[in-house]
């Protein structure tokens, strides 16, 4: 972006104010991001509002997954998923060529039934989550992912308002809907064209954006939702 | 979108996220690469290769 400045400090963004039910609050909000977004293009947020109990509840139960033996969690390993889905070994994940990754990793994306259609068409990223039988792991994970992807669609809301598109910005569940002319709107043409602010969006959230009709009003708004094909992420880090 | 096109002095081609990250992931996840190399996985038509976007890149080009 244009407006970068030079820097010595990173930001440090209070997004309680996205939960508001005041409009202005909302947008207050969204133009702090915005700001730092195009001033120095990393920022650091507070205020999120994920239960402090509840992610330490999932690092206990990830903590309990990692230290089964090895060959334990290979049996959830991700190449014998259709899906992307679970357990990341040491060194599976790196560039071709020069030292793979020592971390290992268990993927969870948006939970589909098994009969979900672009699962059952073979789509590689789309599907069921695989959980390890370990009591309360699936529970505290889907909980902690559910409230980090609320997170998520909370700031795709803020960068599309700081943006300047319409404030009427839906975070559209529904999957089956028909988009109607797709078209890279506010996110994607920020990830594209701002390589600063990727990290963020391949940490947290994956949004894909298209334009909508509402049916109910017979407009277009543009429609932010999160990617059903690719909405990995990361969980924990062994 | 317009504000973003022109000033950086060098046009990069769209991409779109989800396309992008699925093709990210297909290079660097060892089963996904076997799955690339032995033809049962392709990748979407324009995929970036990796290391494309941060400073090291910007570097290399120049």
């Amino acid at each position: 972006m244009s407006g970068a400045t030079s820097f010595t400090s990173l930001p440090n963004i209070d997004i309680s104010g996205l939960r508001s039910q005041d409009l202005a609050e909302r947008e207050r909000v969204a133009g702090e991001i915005g700001k730092a977004a195009g001033e120095v293009g990393f920022f650091y947020v507070s205020g999120a509002g994920v239960d402090d109990t509840l992610f330490e509840r999932m690092l206990t139960a990830t903590k309990q997954f990692f230290g089964l033996p090895l060959e334990e969690k290979m049996r959830y390993y991700i190449g014998l998923s259709k899906c992307h889905r679970s357990y990341v070994p040491s060194g599976e994940e790196g560039l071709a060529t020069g030292m793979p990754e020592m971390k290992e990793a268990f993927d969870t994306a948006l939970d589909l039934p098994d009969n979900d259609a672009d699962y059952l068409a073979g789509n590689p990223m789309l599907g069921p989550n695989t959980w390890p039988e370990l009591a309360g792991f699936a529970e505290v994970v889907s909980a902690y992912y559910q409230a980090v992807l609320d997170v998520g669609h909370r700031l795709l809301w803020a960068f599309a308002v700081a943006l300047g598109r319409s404030r009427y910005v839906l975070q559209a569940r529904n999957q089956d809907a028909e988009p109607v002319a797709p078209h890279p709107l506010p996110v994607v043409a920020f990830v594209a064209t701002s390589h600063r602010v990727r990290k963020v969006r391949r940490t947290l959230f994956v949004p894909t954006v298209l334009q909508r009709r509402l049916p109910h009003r017979g407009e277009t708004v543009a429609a932010v939702r999160l990617s059903r094909r690719r909405a990995a992420a990361r969980i924990a880090c062994g | 979108m317009p504000q973003f096109a022109s000033r950086e002095g060098e046009r990069r081609p769209a991409l779109r996220a989800g396309e992008d990250l699925f093709a990210q992931t297909g290079q660097t996840f060892g089963y996904l690469r076997h799955r690339v190399e032995s033809g049962s996985l392709t990748l979407p038509d324009g995929s970036l290769e990796t290391g494309q976007f941060g400073q090291q890149a910007l570097q290399k080009r120049s």
